[in-house]
């Protein structure tokens, strides 16, 4: 039986990039605990000693590699609200009330 | 109300054009909405009906017939939300190819349907903005997470929807709201445009009231695409070789997996009933076994969560509509946007998937999950080269359920997919169909075939559909 304590949930919301107030974190790792309990039944199955391509006999479609002169298949105004010369533009890090370094 | 493409085409030939039609459907989508409660099974549609030029599509195969796309479908013509806070207004600057080709064959966008948060659900009831209701009884839900596609269809506002499955959300609602529901096999339709949940096991479906019109939409749809390197160089199923599949000779596999505790006594009955027709009408029934079924619910929720869990990461607050502006640094602006953004049902299975691929428990979950996986190919391999053409099964344990029924228990709800998450495990072609009702509630059931075998799959459908006499039941408005 997997218990998923508060201290498992904040690492694992951490590293999932979520913030979770402290009802949640107790909310969560009950019902991750008891879901994995469910999971009990992956050791019950005969399973095959190692993974292979799945689903089998998946062949990939790859296309010629050739370099294209299109970077792009849309034009970089259509993929962003501001963009200057082919680049998108991003609010800077102080706009958002940061300090640089943080990540 | 407009049942089927035939339908749609009847009503132009006879001189109705295709903005006619989408007011048809406008105005019973606004009948829907004025019931009490309201359907809801659209999140946006198109309220402006530019005649289009006609040309080199006006004898396009769905020339004029409107129909409905699940909101992780991308369109340009309407906003792609994937009933997420986190994509509220978000735009694509393309469209889903599935869409691009129902497109070029002169099928018109009605407008986009509701479903659960990035289709992690089974039931609507996760999406952002409301859950949809079952047209049957809307104290009900429609099933999920292409419930809004499926009320759609099952109402009346368009002959045919799209949807996507990654375990089950095309034909679990399929089953809820009395319609065929096709989930392809794994690598027939390009996946370019269906915003990714889990990219091993997403598919685009279809939802229709006949078998017929699923074949149709399959037919255009499916097929090679370079911006796909999953979807495989195939021909596309042929509608018209739907007739020539006869029951008579086919071995059709009944896993007695599928019929243990859990299956509601009067969708055995209807699940039994249908067997005898196939067997009457010269199928042969065969009981074969599936021992690993037991094992799919929790290895898709391993492999789904865990490849949500990444496929989301994308969703941060810098390149995707929600974005916390009361920040203090990068971190915090991701962690707070997602918090905000995401509802429980999405932030539960990130959870879950994350700590299914971290370091101490990866081997014991998602590494055993793909060996589980790998051996529930190697059961469906088993019986579909020795012993069977096809698989029959219900296709939900129990018809639709209430709203809040199971919304507190998560793994409750994740049983419900119990019958569904093993083809799309592996890769196979589903489709549900109508097979009778349990008072005003659609039963359906579904055939699974072997991998790219979908013209005997719909084949056989049809022919169930023949011998059930077009099962689904007659709409008794339940709410004015």
């Amino acid at each position: 039986m997997t218990i998923v304590d508060p201290h498992t949930v904040r690492h694992v919301a951490r590293l999932a990039r979520l913030s979770l107030d402290e009802s949640e974190v107790e909310r969560l790792g009950a019902e991750m605990s008891s879901i994995l309990d469910y999971f009990a039944a992956l050791e019950e199955v005969d399973v095959p000693q190692q993974t292979g391509p799945t689903p089998r006999s998946l062949d990939p479609v790859l296309r010629e590699d050739v370099e294209s002169a299109e970077r792009l298949a849309l034009p970089v105004e259509s993929l962003a609200p501001d963009a200057r010369d082919g680049l998108i533009v991003v609010p800077r890090l102080e706009a958002l009330g940061g300090k640089n370094g943080d990540s | 109300m407009i049942r089927t493409i035939d339908e749609a085409q009847r009503l132009l030939a006879g001189g109705s054009t295709p903005e006619e039609l989408l007011e048809r459907a406008a105005a019973r989508q606004a009948e829907l909405e004025a019931g009490d409660p309201a359907l809801n099974a659209f999140l946006s549609t198109i309220d402006e009906y530019t005649p289009q030029e006609s040309g080199p599509q006006a004898d396009g195969e769905l020339e004029g017939v409107p129909y409905a796309v699940k909101d992780n479908i991308c369109t340009l013509d309407l906003p792609t939300t994937c009933g997420s806070l986190i994509l509220q207004g978000y735009r694509s600057p393309y469209r889903a190819t599935a869409v691009a080709r129902l497109e070029a064959a002169g099928a018109r966008l009605f407008g986009k349907t509701n479903c659960d948060e990035f289709a992690m659900g089974s039931s609507t009831e996760n999406s952002a903005f409301g859950a949809s209701r079952n047209p049957y009884d809307r104290d009900r839900v429609p099933g999920g997470s292409s419930g809004g596609s499926a009320a759609a269809v099952a109402a009346g506002v368009v002959p045919f929807a799209l949807g996507s499955e990654t375990g089950g959300s095309v034909r679990q609602p399929a089953s809820f709201c009395g319609l065929v529901g096709l989930k392809p096999s794994y690598g027939r339709v390009s996946r370019y445009g269906l915003v990714a949940f889990a990219s091993s096991l997403d598919q685009i479906g279809i939802l229709t009231r006949g078998v017929r019109d699923a074949g149709r939409v399959l037919e255009i749809i499916a097929g090679a695409d370079p911006r796909d390197a999953t979807c495989q160089d195939r021909p596309a199923p042929r509608a018209s070789a739907l007739d020539g599949v006869q029951l008579d000779g086919q071995v059709i596999g009944v896993p007695n997996e599928y019929l243990g505790l859990g299956l509601d006594a009067g969708v055995r009955a209807a699940f039994d009933a249908s067997l005898a027709q196939l067997e009457a009408a010269g199928a042969q029934i065969r009981e074969v076994s599936l021992p690993s079924t037991p094992a799919a619910i929790p290895c898709y929720y391993v492999i789904a969560p865990a490849e949500a869990s990444s496929n989301l990461a994308r969703y941060d607050g810098v390149r995707y509509g929600l974005r916390d502006t009361s920040s203090s640094g990068l971190e915090d602006l991701y962690s707070r946007t997602r918090a905000r953004g995401f509802g429980a049902e999405v932030k539960r299975r990130i959870m879950l998937g994350t700590f299914a691929l971290s370091a101490g428990y990866f081997d014991e979950f998602y590494g055993r999950a793909q060996l589980v996986r790998q051996a529930i190919v190697r059961d469906f391999d088993r019986v579909f080269e020795s012993e069977v053409d096809a698989l029959f099964t219900p296709t939900t344990p129990t018809t639709a359920f209430r709203l809040g029924e199971k919304i507190a228990d998560p793994y409750d709800m994740y049983l419900s997919d119990v019958y569904t998450v093993s083809a799309n495990l592996a890769g196979l072609p589903a489709v549900s169909v109508p097979i009778g009702n349990i008072g005003s509630l659609p039963i359906g059931a579904q055939f699974m075939a072997p991998r790219f075998g979908e013209e005997t799959l719909l084949g056989l459908a049809l022919r169930l559909e023949e011998l059930t006499g077009y099962a689904c039941p007659e709409l008794q408005e339940t709410a004015a």
